[in-house]
């Protein structure tokens, strides 16, 4: 016994090792480099030179920074709760066991596993163009559409539009959620003489804060990471207008077309002290509203 | 991106718009050691078509083939419409007299989603064209900025005024279309009679449109104006960061592509007239009717057209500047003049932040 318990961790270790070279290799030794870069100007050809602040200081006199930081913000605050609300009521919806409800359940899933791919991008451009579906549909009762996709004032919302269409992943665990409310505290209400409606927001909705809390984190992480439709459908420029430049896509475009790896690292931790600002904020605000059994 | 990430293939196609870019970060290969071991030649070549992959007298890239920017006219769309086809050396004025000429005629049908010719003031290259026939360069022999705001403030005041004319689209189906493939672009669909592409591509579109007779006409011209065209093309290059027995084997291919009847008989003359002229000489007899009209204009040209100057290091920064600049001011969200002098401002920010790194 004496001999297993010292040989433990060093087995632990050996087991883990596969992860922890991959976390070194791939997330610690990248992140202390980008770190570094985040200071110097670096075109990945020529050896970096030591500029201080000088990215920072840049970023701040940039405008297309502060656009590209408005454009994700509309996305990710006017995506987002629409998303996890289409989500919460299709898991309502879904939750009784009715027939087909397991087929259903899986349809509606479908978009959060392809729904962020190029082809599905390129599926929404060809939808949302001057002559694409949405405008035929339309025309059918005489609305002349316009190129969504191509107007700077409606493209972001084509994209929003996209983003809700994701909702199968929180719809799931939603639906997890729901299904571990007691039924006992249904009855109870309704023999009290509370409505459904009431019963939803009274009972449903403060179980189920703590999903919704989770949802809302991983799912405003996610979307201000968010790139490929962006990407896609405006070819990599952010166009019209730069109105569907992510913030993502600027990096990508400072770091990899015009060999800026040194602001586009800048950039990089930037947005990650928003997202750890906003995850912070996140967290202590919830303990005001989500509700926890213990 | 591949560049950037160190892992560039160790053959290219590099184009001389972005090769400042490439070679001022030491990442292709200079050629004259593999022509002085005899992996490369260049014999047969005329001196001015070598140089066009020359930067700073040092030779970093060989041309695919000679090429000059042209305008095809769907010829058979012309003849529907009856609105007279531009003629070889056709004007500005004559575009925008030809242009309210066809606005009329698709009026007249009821189409108002048809216009003359794609809205090209985003494509620095165009541009270019015009620069060349204010007088001037985009950028100077000492890797300076060319152009005025002279220049910026005609080329875009005149696609603005294009653009209210409806001789070119609106500006959203020029997004739309802007990254659409040839078989789904505004010319496969009968949506614009005239578009500017180099000749090269003739045979490309007469092979993919065999419903539509396309007629090559020069790019307008200004009248009373210098020339604007010069020859151009695609190149190959090699990457400086291969090894030494890749960097051997690379210009080798070079080598076949360029100068063997093998070579030239894959690529024809897709990417336009090739540099040996005694294996194009030899391979005249075998061309077929698009490719005998593709010569045809390049020799026509090459009497023509100037050389031009070499696109600065940071050149893909002024492109991107130039194309973010231009769509603004398509959308209406910046003012020509506002525009221009942003654009020349931000076009000199780069050049010298290029030159200080």
């Amino acid at each position: 016994m004496k001999r297993h318990a010292i040989n433990k961790p060093w087995e632990a270790y050996l087991f883990l090792l596969p992860w922890l070279i991959g976390l070194l290799c791939f997330t610690v030794i990248p992140m202390v480099l980008s770190l570094y870069f985040s200071f110097t100007r670096y075109d990945m050809a020529k050896s970096p030179v030591w500029i201080g602040l000088g990215n920072y200081v840049a970023m701040a006199k940039d405008p297309r920074v502060l656009k590209s930081i408005k454009v994700t913000a509309t996305y990710v605050f006017l995506g987002i709760p629409f998303q996890l609300a289409f989500a919460l009521l299709l898991a309502v919806v879904l939750k009784k066991p009715r027939f087909g409800v397991r087929f259903y359940r899986t349809v509606y899933y479908l978009p959060s596993l392809f729904g962020g791919s190029v082809a599905v991008a390129l599926l929404w451009r060809q939808v949302f163009n001057k002559e694409g579906i949405i405008n035929r549909l339309l025309a059918l009762v005489s609305i002349q559409g316009k190129n969504w996709i191509a107007t700077p004032d409606t493209a972001l919302y084509t994209l929003i539009l996209l983003s809700v269409w994701q909702f199968g992943a929180s719809m799931v665990i939603f639906l997890g959620g729901l299904q571990q409310i007691s039924q006992d505290i249904y009855e109870a209400a309704a023999i009290d003489g509370a409505s459904k409606f009431r019963a939803f927001f009274t009972i449903t909705l403060p179980l189920l804060t703590p999903m919704v809390f989770f949802n809302l984190v991983m799912t405003v992480i996610n979307a201000f990471q968010a790139f490929t439709p962006s990407y896609i459908i405006s070819g990599g420029t952010g166009s019209p207008v730069d109105s569907t430049l992510f913030y993502t896509l600027y990096l990508y475009i400072n770091g990899f077309k015009q060999f800026k790896m040194g602001y586009a690292s800048a950039m990089a931790w930037v947005l990650l002290a928003i997202i750890g600002l906003i995850t912070a904020l996140m967290f202590g605000a919830a303990k005001k509203w989500v509700y926890y059994d213990d | 991106m591949q560049t950037s990430s160190n892992n560039a293939p160790d053959f290219m196609g590099m184009h001389a718009q972005y090769a400042s870019d490439y070679i001022g970060r030491n990442k292709v290969e200079p050629l004259q050691p593999y022509i002085d071991k005899g992996l490369l030649t260049v014999s047969g070549w005329p001196e001015g078509v070598v140089n066009t992959g020359a930067v700073d007298g040092t030779l970093y890239m060989l041309s695919m083939g000679i090429t000059f920017s042209c305008v095809f006219a769907n010829e058979s769309l012309f003849d529907r419409l009856g609105v007279t086809k531009p003629g070889f050396d056709w004007s500005w004025d004559d575009l925008k007299t030809i242009g309210t000429q066809v606005r009329e005629k698709f009026d007249a049908e009821g189409n108002s989603d048809a216009w003359l010719m794609n809205d090209i003031s985003t494509s620095l290259n165009s541009w270019r064209y015009f620069v060349r026939q204010n007088g001037r360069e985009l950028y100077t022999a000492d890797g300076e900025i060319g152009f005025t705001l002279e220049d910026i403030v005609g080329f875009w005041t005149m696609y603005d005024e294009l653009r209210n004319l409806g001789v070119v689209p609106d500006p959203a189906t020029t997004t739309e279309y802007g990254t659409a493939t040839l078989e789904d672009s505004l010319f496969s669909r009968d949506k614009i009679l005239v578009t500017m592409v180099p000749v090269n591509q003739y045979k490309l579109y007469s092979t993919t449109f065999p419903d539509k007779t396309i007629g090559i006409v020069r790019n307008p011209t200004a009248v009373g104006k210098a020339v604007g065209e010069f020859p151009e093309g695609a190149h190959f290059a090699i990457s400086s960061e291969s090894s030494q027995d890749k960097k051997d084997a690379a210009a080798m291919l070079m080598n076949h592509w360029i100068n063997t009847a093998e070579g030239l008989s894959l690529f024809g003359l897709d990417q336009g007239v090739p540099g040996n002229e005694s294996l194009s000489d030899a391979y005249i007899p075998k061309l077929d009717e698009y490719q005998l009209e593709i010569l045809d204009f390049v020799n026509t040209l090459s009497k023509i057209g100037t050389p031009s100057t070499f696109p600065v290091a940071g050149a893909t920064e002024i492109d991107a500047a130039f194309k973010s600049i231009a769509e603004s001011i398509a959308f209406g969200q910046t003012s020509v003049e506002a525009g221009a002098t942003q654009f020349l401002e931000q076009a000199k920010t780069i050049v010298a932040n290029n030159k200080a790194s």
